[in-house]
């Protein structure tokens, strides 16, 4: 069940303020930034305030009237301190990032409908300014299911559902690049060449290049009934050349994919099944790293299904992941190439879509 | 050493046929094992809890399904790809009917194939008369069905699923009061019924007007928060996970966050008292997986 949603409750916004800092718990007795907090070293960008992270979380919200327990989506903040502050609180904000100088949230808002049991997919991007606070529309496009943002901050890019054809079944799913310094008409990605238009495919996934000037993108296609490949691609948006750099193993899918802030990588949450899980197991991650330049790749230990660069060469990661030794909750945990993982800050809610400023670690 | 081996064998074939054959009470009863799984196949919509490709959810509930070995599988909130893979992963031996309530208008079926509803599965040789009787339609279209079969794991039976609306308890109140009307007819025409669903009323809050009157046509005796049991039934069933004397202590476990919203129930006309319930847990789902044991007779 994904419960429904409503709209923003009277006096909601100001229980909301009161409560800003609420979610991000420390996992054991220890400061936030000592050694081994998730957040350690990250430090505060200018003009941005405490703000260096965002977030979109899951919260219950108590039930009204007839109405059973809902759930709301909203976008929250991650602060230098490694508490979260809630951003959004009308429940259907589905997806954010935060530009590199972090003053500036672009995220994701749906109707708040029910299709199907979920919430429809939002279909509105919005700009919300860190300091003031004031929100506008950024474009308009159907069925978003995620979104990037260069490092350079010029371009976004989003992944979503460009014409929906439930009778044959032959969405066009793909991605959609916009220029906000022009604010012009999205630019759409045309279909991969090697995918034929009869055969159903997906992109859950996007990632921009840091000068905006490539997208990284998972595709997956069903290339006979039941049976799923799911391809890396980068996309040039200069030639439109596109070349597969990773293809996942048997069932593996790419939960999040990232662009290093130098440009050199390419990283990739990729999700795994152990021969015999069944839905008890717990979920299993690994990381990608693809050398945009060789195009040699590298699958590590990974630790979280999102994740965002804390360091210029991504060398360091940050992620929302599984509280450990329970299914349900969030935990950020940060890593480091060829290091365990950090200690873990546990988030009391649901929680997705992690993107810091890369203003708070260069 | 070779009265050992022959021991060996012997327990080995025991368990073989506990395997294969429901566990035979009597010649009359059977311990029918029910895995009732909203399996939210959502993948790509905003609850990370369900962030599961088809394909994984899929060798996942297989995996369970061999793991519990059920007899009885009910399902709600299923892709017909994943239904068609879990499906196609069985041995012989199984019936399967999937009804769907919603054609989807995203990408969380990974599949041409955008059908997404409730299924039934059941060890059994033979599967007849199939109903979908619609409870309600949300404003999206989505059709809430009681969906049931005819089969026969040992005792001849008809199993059911649901999912009742998310949107309004009053109306969840109101479907499940509808199916519970057509379940007792089949009661009072001495069937055996078994049902699982996800009926979106939480039996763990007590003091819900709707809580009482949704699932007061099923329960037989007191329910509601476990043993506290704040709530009078009027109904046929015992529900697995149900307050018992002699039970495992353990009752009414939440299977979404802090609530009971999914049910296993089976009237106790054909189903003995030792019945036992579990709700275990789910990476790819934000329900809990729940296990129900009843013992089943003419």
């Amino acid at each position: 069940m994904f419960s429904s949603l409503r709209p923003a409750r009277p006096g909601a916004a100001a229980a909301a303020t009161g409560l800003l800092v609420v979610g991000v718990l420390a996992a054991c007795a220890q400061p936030v930034d000592a050694p081994g907090s998730p957040v350690d070293g990250l430090h505060a960008c200018p003009a941005a305030g405490s703000l260096i992270g965002v977030f979109t979380g899951q919260d219950p919200t108590s039930a009204q009237g007839d109405g059973p327990a809902v759930e709301g989506s909203d976008t929250w903040g991650l602060t230098v301190g490694g508490t979260a502050r809630r951003v959004t609180d009308d429940g259907v904000h589905t997806g954010a990032v935060i530009s590199p100088d972090g003053l500036t949230i672009y995220q994701l808002r749906s109707s708040g409908r029910l299709v199907g049991d979920s919430m429809e997919a939002a279909s509105v991007i919005e700009q919300r300014d860190v300091r003031t606070g004031r929100t506008s529309a950024v474009a308009q496009l159907p069925a978003i299911v995620d979104l990037a943002v260069s490092d350079d901050g010029r371009r976004l890019a989003v992944a979503h559902t460009a014409e929906s054809h439930p009778d044959t079944g032959l969405d066009v799913n793909t991605v959609a690049v916009i220029d906000l310094s022009s604010r012009g008409t999205p630019t759409e990605l045309s279909r991969a060449p090697d995918v034929a238009p009869d055969l159903y495919s997906a992109v859950p996934q996007v990632a921009l290049s840091p000068d905006g000037t490539k997208v990284a993108y998972a595709l997956a296609v069903e290339v006979r009934r039941g049976v799923v490949v799911t391809t890396l691609r980068i996309r040039d948006l200069g030639t439109n050349a596109d070349a597969v750099v990773y293809t996942a193993q048997g069932s593996d899918f790419f939960t999040d994919l990232a662009w290093s802030p130098d440009g050199a990588t390419v990283l990739a949450a990729i999700r795994y099944q152990n021969a015999g899980d069944d839905v008890d197991s717990p979920a299993r991650f690994r990381t990608l790293r693809v050398d945009v330049a060789g195009g040699g790749a590298a699958v590590e230990p990974g630790y979280a299904p999102d994740l965002s660069p804390r360091s210029v060469d991504a060398g360091t990661l940050i992620g929302l992941g599984p509280v450990p030794g329970g299914p349900h909750g969030r935990a950020l945990v940060s890593w480091a190439r060829g290091r365990g993982p950090s200690d873990r800050l546990s988030i009391g809610h649901e929680a997705a879509g992690i993107s810091v400023a890369s203003c708070s670690y260069r | 050493m070779r009265r050992f081996r022959a021991l060996a064998i012997l327990s080995a074939l025991a368990v073989a046929l506990a395997v294969v054959q429901p566990a035979a009470a009597s010649a009359a009863s059977v311990q029918v094992r029910v895995w009732d799984f909203n399996a939210c196949d959502q993948y790509g919509r905003a609850n990370a809890d369900c962030q599961v490709t088809p394909t994984q959810r899929a060798s996942a509930i297989s995996s369970s399904i061999s793991s519990f070995s059920p007899h009885v599988v009910t399902f709600q909130e299923m892709c017909r790809s994943t239904f068609d893979m879990v499906v196609g992963s069985l041995p012989a031996g199984w019936v399967s009917s999937f009804f769907s309530t919603y054609t989807t208008t995203d990408a969380r079926c990974q599949s041409v194939d955008h059908t997404w509803g409730i299924a039934l599965l059941a060890r059994s040789a033979v599967l007849t008369n199939p109903s979908a009787t619609l409870l309600g339609t949300e404003t999206s279209g989505e059709r809430r069905t009681f969906l049931c079969i005819d089969v026969t794991v040992t005792v001849p039976m008809r199993t059911c699923t649901t999912h009742l609306t998310s949107t309004s308890q009053a109306t969840a109140a109101s479907q499940a009061t509808t199916a519970a009307n057509l379940v007792n007819q089949w009661v009072a025409a001495n069937a055996t019924v078994v049902v699982g669903g996800d009926f979106n009323l939480n039996v763990r809050q007590c003091g819900n007007t709707n809580v009482a009157s949704g699932l007061r046509p099923w329960y037989y005796g007191t329910y509601g928060a476990g043993s506290t049991r704040c709530y009078t039934g009027a109904g046929s069933m015992y529900e697995a996970d149900h307050y018992r004397v002699g039970g495992d202590g353990v009752y009414d476990e939440d299977t979404l966050g802090t609530s009971k919203l999914d049910y296993v129930f089976g009237n106790r006309q054909h189903v003995n008292s030792d019945y036992a319930g579990d709700a275990t847990s789910s990476s790819v789902s934000d329900h809990d997986p729940l296990r129900g044991w009843l013992t089943v007779h003419n």
